[in-house]
């Protein structure tokens, strides 16, 4: 049950990808002091923030280097970084030394996730952040 | 399996899968032993339809991947805000596509077990 390797390394690619220009347009921003982009869908419908609203500020605190407002912000915004670090250096050196070990990773993280116990932690999880993110926005 | 049977399953399931799938679904259930009928239809399909209203509704969360099986890309939809809204987008497009290559998988896997 798991997607094709190549749309699977073109998907996270092009993902991180857009992710790093839209930091780097809301860095911009940032410094400019002028108001960003809220490009959050959620949000935007229902004045309610979603579980990963403040991630983009959140990165860019951490970008200058305030770790406790980014996991004030947003504790999300640790595993989002580490994840836009490590994705496109993984996928080059696969693409490099032509091995799949990020898809055989991927694939392998997917079925511990589908396990009950385990999907079960991670929604109690985003559930508690979400909470959080409201009580915070409000 | 006769014909008669085999047409019978293909009408009343060819919605769950992509048009191009069903030659393909024909000849393989014509070859398929008969004592792994019965393990056919119990099968549980999802409906392109109502996933498509579920990305309307959870795509921004991510909870139409989820549903379909892919819970890494729905993590990532969840932890990104719905890709930033343009994943969300793209999804309404994709996600009946999805669906159906999805229940071809399920009913191919359960013919080869």
């Amino acid at each position: 049950m798991t997607i094709k390797k190549s749309n699977l390394y073109i998907l996270s690619f092009s993902v991180c990808l857009i992710g790093y220009l839209y930091i780097a347009f809301q860095f911009n921003q940032y410094n400019s002091a002028s108001v960003g982009l809220d490009v959050c869908i959620f949000k935007n419908l229902t004045t309610i923030p979603c579980p990963s609203c403040g991630s983009t500020r959140a990165i860019l605190a951490l970008v200058s280097g305030d770790v406790l407002t980014a996991i004030y912000l947003n504790p999300f915004s640790i595993l989002i970084v580490g994840i836009m670090i490590i994705l496109p250096l993984w996928i080059l050196l696969d693409g490099i030394m032509n091995s799949s070990s990020f898809y055989k990773y991927y694939c392998k993280i997917e079925s511990i996730m589908q396990k009950p116990k385990y999907g079960f932690c991670i929604i109690i999880l985003v559930i508690c952040n979400w909470t959080w993110n409201i009580i915070k926005m409000t | 399996m006769t014909n008669q049977k085999l047409d019978m399953f293909l009408m009343t399931n060819s919605k769950y899968f992509e048009s191009y799938d069903l030659i393909k679904l024909r000849n393989e259930l014509s070859e398929m032993e008969d004592s792994k009928w019965n393990k056919l239809q119990i099968l549980q399909f999802k409906d392109p339809t109502t996933m498509l209203i579920i990305s309307l509704l959870g795509g921004p969360l991510g909870i139409d991947r989820f549903m379909i099986g892919d819970t890494g890309l729905g993590i990532g939809k969840l932890l990104t805000c719905g890709g930033l809204g343009i994943w969300t987008i793209v999804d309404l497009f994709l996600i009946m596509g999805a669906t159906r290559e999805k229940n071809m998988f399920k009913i191919l896997e359960a013919i080869y077990s």
